[in-house]
């Protein structure tokens, strides 16, 4: 049961998410050898962070020379939206047919591509199958990711500089559009809209901070939202 | 490109970039599991869980293309 759901999650993968998934890694191959970047840490990066923007951020920073206590702090910033995102996913996948250390396993699994879609078909799977499910997703998307990058990597000078930047956004737009159009319920239609107003906005005021601080007002805005008016309905 | 080094310094000096930056990643992931299990999913405080992660997640989204337009 566990491993036909593991291969349902591997099979679901290699879908249009999995080759949006793939185009973007590709242009993240290309920009990584564009910054001197050895294949074997695309590679590894790819399959221990698993998560773009914190990769991106740390091939840019590598690459200027900026010290490693300083990298360290800008990825593990970028990336604190998995705290949220494991905190939301876990109750979905959680059942107590498993023991408790399958769940930091899977917490790996935890990125946008197999977090939104692991929302989403989680509930409609039986729960002791969930965990394999995403772990299976998880896998097709990293296993794609990697050859990905490494395909990127190899072909980066046949590609316009422009174009690997352009690609290295696709994974992200097509995931929210994917998002949107999938919304089900009021709440996080009003997140979604709070949040991606917002963090432009704060952008403009700290860079930096911009998308953990769109996370946190712009989350509390739409809690406060949704409590007002599920009063007003009654 | 810090090409003046040798070839195993540059190895040791990305290899610990790629250690700690996997290990702050996952901190986050780890954490996640660790405090999921002491929030109730039916109380408020999880509901505005949920409000923050979808609204970080677009925030991301459209930072990362402000960004980029920017540029």
């Amino acid at each position: 049961m566990q491993s036909a759901a593991f291969r349902t999650g591997v099979r679901e993968s290699f879908g249009v998410p999995g080759g949006v998934l793939g185009a973007t890694y590709i242009g993240f191959g290309a920009l990584a050898f564009s910054g001197g970047i050895p294949v074997w840490v695309v590679i590894a990066s790819t399959i221990t962070i698993w998560a773009l923007p914190g990769q991106l951020v740390m091939v840019d920073m590598w690459q200027i020379g900026a010290p490693t206590i300083a990298i360290l702090l800008a990825v593990t910033l970028t990336n604190a939206r998995f705290l949220p995102m494991t905190v939301t996913v876990m109750p979905v996948i959680r059942d107590r047919g498993h023991p408790e250390w399958i769940y930091y396993v899977a917490a790996q699994c935890v990125a946008m591509s197999s977090w939104i879609i692991c929302m989403r078909r989680g509930p409609e799977l039986p729960a002791r199958e969930r965990v394999a499910y995403l772990g299976g997703l998880a896998a097709g998307f990293i296993a794609i990711g990697v050859v990905a990058a490494v395909v990127g990597y190899y072909i980066a000078e046949s590609i316009p500089p422009v174009m690997q930047i352009g690609m290295v956004f696709l994974a992200p737009v097509y995931f929210i559009i994917f998002l949107i159009v999938e919304v089900r319920t009021r709440l996080v239609a009003i997140a979604l809209a709070c949040g991606g107003i917002a963090g432009p906005l704060l952008y403009l005021l700290t860079p930096q901070w911009s998308v953990l601080l769109a996370g946190f007002i712009g989350g509390t805005l739409a809690y406060a939202l949704q409590r007002k008016l599920g009063r007003t309905r009654g | 490109m810090r090409c003046s080094e040798s070839w195993a310094a540059r190895v040791a000096d990305i290899g610990l970039v790629l250690l700690l930056s996997a290990l702050g990643t996952y901190l986050w992931r780890g954490l996640g599991v660790l405090l999921s299990g002491r929030i109730s999913v039916n109380g408020e405080f999880f509901t505005w869980v949920t409000c923050v992660t979808y609204a970080m997640i677009a925030g991301l989204v459209t930072v990362n293309q402000g960004a980029l337009l920017i540029k």
